[in-house]
């Protein structure tokens, strides 16, 4: 082996000497042999006063595992460790702990000494932690949203998804991280679905909201409303693409039963009106056939015509039966009436009417009694009754500028529940106010049925409550109804 | 009087570059640029560098870059009076090697000095 000229060993120290990662070399024991500024400026201040010539033992004092990874003199030559990092202590910055850690590698050398590399990591370490706490509360958010949140890349992998969202796909986050569908779902089908929509929103960049009906494996069928959203990489480049999905099922089922009801109601309601019209003049049919009947016994007169007037009395009471039928169908017959807590019906009721475009220009707002109230009501009915006054108060606000909704509930002046929708619209005509919950009366002109409120009154007073509305135009439309308390109490 | 803990900045002024190169520790003078104006014999002779090299150039920058750093040059920075002294590592040409340095500025003066003193005695 031939020595190194003194100029090459005088250029080996010198870019060592410059070089902006510490550089350390060592005996075995740790003794300090060579050292650059670097390093030295970073052991001065962790040996906090005490000596600088064993790496070891200034390094021991902040690791104390370092000691048991310190090798022996059997060891091999090459790397005993790398980028062990070493924390040294905490520091306050701008408010903020600013953590001090070291990273610290470990090589043997055929000389049977030591090199060691010493870096200042602490600015690495704070970056980690912040991108740490923001991904903690990027998951807290997801997993409290109220639906299935999953985040991907732009090349379709899966980068978040909260705990709903891996219920749907029946997998563990370390079996869907930094995957995608078709790599764990079993139904490829599906993922194949899944990940050409998303494809198709990252392609255009825009936002799309739809429906989609998923079979979800605890749930069977269900109808979800999802809105994928892309976003940015942070260099003017799409990053991926959040999805939000909200089971609506049910709120489809309670519209769907809603429209379906309304229906029932609005037959039931012009069912009434025909059956109290036409069971006058039966009732009158049935009076003369009487008459008849008995002038013909007064006058001894036994014969076919007797017969055919008894027939024609049974052929009207028929009638009556059938015309007592169709109201009692169209009613929709008797429906349980359970103990409600008014504020969750109310409440679920509004989202519902709450739906849509006009809706969204419209500012609402839902005042609950500080008590809540226990109601005895058929659910759907009730919520109908709700949705056809909120509906009525948006449709009939229009076009005014700063529309508003009021939906309170409290206690009726005669000690029962009552629910008020106030509205700041242009309030409801005199001419009309008579006669607002009367079939076929409406406050929308040509574009109402004019049956909403009457079913409205039909299902309140069914429940034996009362529906009126304010007198008071100046300030808009008010309408209120009352319902009967539950004997039951709230379990608070 | 002139020893190394107890020479004043007022006496290292007053001081010729004789007097100066007779001191048994190293002393540096530097202008406010930092630019060296005393090198003495004493910090010549240890670092193994000419007074003639060193004089006019950037200390912290070019000659005493183990220094640029918080616990030395800073101090000139943050501190306009300051008489301190600091138990320290250089490593020139890589070799570690113990010193107490002194740090002396003074608002009054414009020339600020680090004195080296080698020679330590060894561990306790």
């Amino acid at each position: 082996m031939t020595a190194q000229p003194a100029s090459e060993i005088e250029d080996i120290l010198t870019l060592l000497y410059a070089c902006p990662v510490g550089v350390v070399q060592l005996a075995a024991d740790g003794e300090i042999l060579l050292v650059n500024p670097v390093a030295m400026k970073v052991l001065l201040v962790i040996a906090e006063g005490g000596p600088v010539t064993n790496l070891f033992d200034v390094l021991c004092r902040h690791s104390t595992d370092l000691r048991e990874m310190i090798p022996g003199p059997a060891a091999p030559q090459g790397t005993i460790f790398a980028e062990h990092r070493i924390f040294v202590g905490e520091s306050e910055a701008a408010g903020a702990a600013m953590p001090q850690v070291l990273a610290c590698t470990l090589v043997k050398l055929n000389t049977g000494k030591l090199l060691a590399t010493l870096s200042d990591v602490s600015a690495q370490v704070l970056q980690e932690r912040q991108l740490e706490r923001s991904l903690a509360l990027l998951r807290t958010v997801a997993d409290v949203a109220p639906g299935i949140v999953y985040a991907k890349d732009r090349a379709g992998r899966i980068v978040l998804a909260n705990a709903a969202a891996l219920a749907l796909t029946g997998q563990p986050w370390s079996q869907v991280e930094g995957k995608r569908e078709d790599e764990f779902l079993a139904d490829q089908r599906q993922a194949e679905i899944a990940m050409a929509d998303d494809r198709r929103v990252m392609a255009t960049g825009k936002t799309e909201e739809r429906e989609e009906l998923v079979e979800h494996p605890n749930k069977g069928q269900r109808v979800y409303l999802s809105t994928k959203v892309p976003f940015g990489g942070g260099d003017d480049t799409l990053g991926g693409l959040v999805s939000l999905s909200i089971d609506i099922t049910e709120r489809k089922l309670l519209a769907e039963e809603l429209l379906h009801v309304s229906r029932r109601t609005a037959m039931g309601d012009m069912a009434a009106t025909i059956a109290h019209e036409i069971n006058q003049p039966l009732a009158a049919i049935a009076l003369y056939l009487d008459a008849a009947a008995r002038v013909l016994v007064h006058e001894g007169y036994d014969g076919a015509v007797g017969t055919s007037i008894a027939r024609a009395k049974d052929q009207c009471m028929r009638a009556g039966d059938i015309i007592r039928q169709v109201r009692t169908f169209g009613s929709g017959g008797d429906r349980a009436r359970e103990p409600e807590d008014l504020r969750v019906l109310v409440d679920d009721a509004c989202s519902l009417a709450l739906l849509g475009s006009r809706a969204a220009a419209v500012t609402a707002s839902i005042e609950h009694h500080e008590v809540d109230i226990l109601v005895l009501a058929d659910l759907v009915q009730i919520s109908q009754v709700v949705v056809n006054l909120v509906r009525n108060a948006i449709d009939g606000m229009g076009d005014v500028k700063g529309a508003a909704i009021k939906i309170t509930t409290g206690y009726g002046p005669d000690g029962t529940a009552m629910v008020s929708v106030s509205d700041n619209g242009p309030g409801v005509s005199a001419d009309l106010a008579g006669r607002l919950f009367e079939p076929f009366v409406s406050t929308k002109g040509t574009k109402g049925m004019g049956v909403g409120l009457s079913i409205c009154r039909t299902i309140v007073e069914n429940h034996g409550g009362r529906i009126w509305s304010d007198p008071d135009v100046e300030s808009g439309a008010t309408f209120r109804f009352t319902l009967p308390l539950s004997g039951r109490a709230l379990q608070i | 009087m002139l020893d190394f803990a107890d020479i004043t900045i007022q006496d290292l002024v007053a001081l010729d570059d004789a007097a100066l190169d007779a001191l048994p520790y190293g002393v540096i003078g530097l202008g406010e640029n930092g630019l060296v104006e005393i090198y003495n014999a004493t910090e010549s002779a240890a670092a193994g560098l000419h007074t003639a090299r060193v004089m006019g150039a950037d200390f912290f920058a070019n000659i005493g870059q183990c220094m640029n750093n918080f616990m030395v040059a800073q101090r000139f920075e943050d501190e306009p009076e300051l008489d301190a002294t600091v138990d320290f590592v250089l490593t020139l040409r890589m070799r570690p090697t113990p010193v107490k340095l002194r740090l002396l500025q003074s608002e009054a003066i414009l020339r600020h000095y680090v004195l080296v003193e080698r020679n330590l005695a060894g561990p306790a």
